[in-house]
């Protein structure tokens, strides 16, 4: 997603060719929002699967940012989304050291 | 004395007096000819890396004597350059500050940078300029506590990294946290939360796309070293009351390296790019002495004579001040 603005900001300029890069990444992460949220998980993880959640659901409100600009222009939703983005990204990494501590976290 | 005598005898004292004229006027030109202080500072330290994963011709032989493969294992600073010229001040790479990355390398003696630069006696706010010398995490990890500094990266580093992390192999496009991490494929040290300090810069309108190239002040310039390191490394050209000095981020890793030329830190490198990025070392400051090494193991010892006015700061982490533009005061403790 950071790549997709990256790209667009240097070298594009096409709201167009974003829109074609974010809706992808949009959709995969309600899926993956609406999956995290589906499951049963025990008691002792229910804090973190919150956490977990909250990170799904920062990254696809950061992606429908990004749409929104690709549809009124508006820049002040890219660098909203972008820090959306940061903040999901730590935000799973503290989620991710609970669930898989020492090992590769992806975020 | 007759007529043509005090001719001449005039005419040689207006010869004499411009020859005086143009001696001096070279010298003040020469004494204007600006001049940066700079400054090292260490972000952190890669601790116990196996000597030969960081040079491969220093691998370890279990019982040898030889002096090349000996060593087991070596620290690794990660080194900022902090250089002030007149009332801009720049940085040359940022370090890191992301706590999940750093553990993940098994770092140590890490310190913020806005606190480092306190040490110093400038605030990040003062930095005016970051030139990152590639886009690795622990070289573009600190941008977004740099206010008021203008990002400068590479075009070709931009490109680079968007063709690896788009592209559809999963080893190529492996980033550090995929399965089974990676190691030197071409997505390798481009972290998502690196990505969005430098994204961060881009959007807020405080980044340059270089392409090649640049003079980004007087006398101080950035040179391309395309694939000595990643694909849009970049040198860094700074003229100090010491000589001239050449900063080149990991296409430098090694002062060994590019005194006895050998690669080092050969991650998404063309081993042929960085023994040409040695060479303009060489050919810009005379030497090697003054080719600034991003993680030369020997930093801030009497063995990297550049960096021997050195100091233990903050977390145990070290400094050293490299040269005084004149007039600017030493900031050492």
């Amino acid at each position: 997603m950071s790549f997709a603005g990256i790209v667009y900001e240097t070298e594009s300029h096409d709201a167009r060719q974003l829109e074609q890069k974010i809706e992808p990444i949009a959709k995969f992460f309600d899926d993956a929002e609406r999956r995290v949220g589906g499951l049963a998980v025990p008691a002792s993880l229910s804090k973190v699967h919150g956490q977990y959640l909250e990170a799904m659901a920062l990254y696809r409100k950061a992606s429908d940012e990004m749409l929104a600009f690709t549809k009124d222009g508006g820049r002040q939703h890219l660098i909203d989304a972008q820090g959306m983005g940061m903040t999901a990204s730590e935000d799973l990494l503290r989620a991710g050291e609970v669930l898989w501590p020492g090992q590769y976290k992806p975020h | 004395m007759t007529e043509l005598g005090l001719k001449i005898r005039l005419f040689a004292s207006i010869v004499a007096a411009s020859a005086m004229l143009s001696v001096l006027s070279g010298t003040a030109a020469l004494a204007q000819a600006p001049v940066c202080s700079v400054w090292l500072i260490e972000s952190s330290r890669f601790m116990n890396v196996p000597f030969g994963a960081f040079m491969p011709d220093r691998a370890f032989v279990p019982g040898s004597d030889k002096p090349m493969s000996n060593i087991p294992t070596v620290d690794l600073p990660v080194n900022i350059g902090v250089i002030k010229c007149g009332s801009e001040l720049i940085l040359y790479d940022t370090g890191w500050k992301q706590q999940e990355y750093l553990k993940m390398t098994g770092s140590d003696h890490w310190a913020p940078i806005g606190e480092q630069l306190k040490l110093l006696g400038f605030n990040a706010a003062d930095v005016t300029k970051a030139v990152i010398g590639h886009a690795h995490w622990d070289h573009a990890g600190q941008l977004s506590d740099l206010p008021n500094a203008v990002l400068y990266v590479q075009r070709a580093e931009l490109a680079a990294i968007e063709w690896a992390l788009n592209y559809p192999e999963k080893h190529i496009k492996a980033i550090n946290s995929d399965p089974g991490g990676c190691n030197r494929t071409p997505a390798c040290g481009y972290m998502p939360l690196t990505m969005q300090e430098v994204y961060g810069k881009i959007l807020k309108g405080q980044a340059k796309i270089v392409d090649g190239e640049m003079e980004i002040l007087p006398g101080v310039i950035i040179h391309p070293a395309f694939r000595a390191h990643t694909a849009g490394s970049q040198l860094l050209e700074v003229p100090t009351s010491i000589g001239k000095l050449v900063f080149g981020s990991d296409a430098f890793s090694s002062y060994e390296g590019i005194r006895d030329w050998m690669v080092a830190n050969i991650q998404q490198t063309d081993s042929v790019q960085q023994f040409l990025a040695y060479e303009q070392c060489y050919k810009i400051t005379g030497g090697y002495e003054h080719c600034i090494a991003a993680h030369e193991p020997l930093s801030y010892t009497d063995k990297y004579p550049v960096t021997k006015n050195s100091w233990v700061a903050l977390n145990g982490g070290r400094m050293a001040e490299i040269a005084l533009a004149p007039g600017e005061k030493s900031r050492k403790p």
